[in-house]
């Protein structure tokens, strides 16, 4: 529980030192993020090494790998490609000393190549909508057919441009 | 074809990094989907006629040997995860090192180009069906944000005695940082060179094309090259006679010992080097070039059936002199 309001669970850990004496509070999201806009956890200590205001104190985890902020900043390398953005605030600086301010200029993966991937989605929704009209599921098969006539569309559009 | 430079490039080297998309990378994978992962890719491999080896957490002598011979890697003998190694005659596929997968494609000489070529067709053919950890602006995305973008990685192994025996070689290596290239040496302990070879990478990899990489890293390779011709014919027109006796004793010692150390072999392998290129001495560079790989220590430690020091040199001293006979 929330060590502030008492009502929602607790998600942030924050770390407070006062007069040298280190306390933890467990808080939710809301009142986390009120403590982030009022001042006097500003004073927040830096609690793991040198971290400028909150992002030691914060124990951001990766939502797709459960990667820890800790662990990438001893690590200074990505979990999986989500950690990218969920540790922006500790990879972009870096990105930038190592490469430069810069985007990606090279090559692109077959696989995310925008067209590549909608002819692969529609010949899986004309799978799909196959399968649901067999079955006689028709209101999913009017879903399907929406997203496949959009689809086509797309399609005949990006032909007609060349 | 152009001029691969054979005299003084050794080997040209392109290494891809690429993940697959929905996993994590392999730091946070978990034995069952890098199990997982090895299987799925396995099968791509036999269909591309690729040598398949398996590991799970056996084999450490054999993965040291291995990654001395830039076959497999420190950060792949360490690993406890399930890994495979996929291999051609000049390609390599490490799956489960510190990305998912790291594609490589080694040709002699100067010709990155080609390295480039086949190190494309496999990742093709590998991975042209798989969902690839990809990013707009960050681009292939890997496991460390020191490869992001291309994650490609262009090396040049380059033989430079004469440049660093002059000590020229440390303001090149300052130059050439500002071009985001390094030169270290190879196989040496920090800067120093074993054996007077050098590698030429790339530092960065984002922002920046693959062709315009391989560009860059081919034309300060070249620089070296030019560079170290002209010391090499400096210092043969000013000191002949003891060029020539240093390198006809250096032929002369790994073509007859019976017992050689691995400092001592690489040493010489220099001398012998220089000596053909400068016409002194006869030699083949397929074959020197196969033998720096051949005598590093754990290469030969597993080669030797006696495990002792004596044994060990020996052998080394069998396999140089065969190679060279």
């Amino acid at each position: 529980m929330c060590d502030k309001c008492g009502k929602r669970p607790a998600t942030t850990i924050i770390r407070k030192n006062i007069n040298g004496k280190y306390s933890e509070y467990a808080l939710c999201a809301e009142c986390a993020a009120e403590e982030q806009i009022f001042s006097d956890f500003r004073e927040l200590v830096p609690a793991f090494f040198s971290l400028p205001e909150w992002e030691g104190a914060r124990e951001t985890v990766c939502p797709f790998c459960g990667a820890t902020a800790r662990e990438v900043r001893r690590t200074g390398r990505a979990g999986c490609a989500q950690c990218y953005k969920t540790f922006d605030y500790l990879f972009d600086p870096y990105i930038e000393r190592i490469h430069g301010d810069v985007n990606h200029a090279g090559t692109v993966p077959a696989s995310a190549d925008e067209e590549i991937t909608r002819r692969k989605r529609i010949r899986e929704l004309r799978e799909e909508l196959r399968e649901a009209v067999e079955k006689e599921e028709y209101e999913k098969a009017a879903t399907l057919r929406d997203e496949l006539r959009a689809l086509e569309k797309k399609e005949n559009e990006a032909k007609e441009a060349e | 074809m152009s001029e691969t430079y054979r005299d003084i490039a050794v080997e040209s080297r392109v290494r891809l990094s690429r993940n697959l998309k929905n996993y994590p990378f392999p730091a946070r994978l978990g034995a069952k989907r890098a199990e997982e992962i090895v299987e799925k890719l396995k099968v791509k491999a036999e269909k591309e006629g690729l040598a398949v080896r398996v590991y799970r957490d056996q084999d450490k002598e054999e993965l040291r040997a291995l990654a001395e011979e830039e076959i497999g890697s420190a950060d792949f003998t360490a690993s406890k995860l399930p890994r495979a190694l996929f291999t051609g005659s000049d390609t390599v596929v490490m799956v489960n090192e510190a990305d998912h997968v790291r594609i490589q494609a080694v040709t002699e000489g100067l010709s990155l180009e080609e390295s480039y070529e086949k190190a494309k067709k496999l990742d093709a053919a590998i991975l042209g069906d798989e969902e690839i950890a990809f990013d707009e602006r960050l681009g292939y995305v890997t496991s460390s944000p020191t490869g992001l973008g291309t994650a490609l990685r262009a090396s040049v192994t380059l033989h430079l005695p004469a440049l660093g025996e002059s000590g020229r070689i440390d303001r090149v290596m300052l130059d050439a940082d500002r071009l985001g290239v390094i030169i270290r040496g190879y196989l040496g302990e920090g800067s120093s060179a074993m054996g007077g070879l050098y590698t030429v990478t790339n530092r960065t990899t984002l922002g920046i094309s693959e062709e315009e990489i391989l560009k860059r890293i081919g034309e300060v390779a070249q620089k070296l090259i030019e560079k170290e011709r002209e010391l090499r014919a400096k210092g043969l027109s000013q000191n002949e006679i003891r060029l020539t006796d240093r390198v006809r004793r250096a032929a002369a010692i790994l073509k007859n010992a019976y017992a050689i150390g691995y400092n001592e072999t690489m040493l010489l392998l220099s001398d012998y080097r220089m000596g053909v290129s400068l016409g002194l001495v006869e030699g083949d560079y397929g074959k020197m070039n196969g033998l720096i790989r051949a005598v590093q220590p754990s290469v030969i430690w597993n080669g030797s059936a006696e495990k002792t020091e004596l044994a060990r040199e020996h052998h080394r001293a069998e396999v140089v002199t065969a190679a060279l006979a």
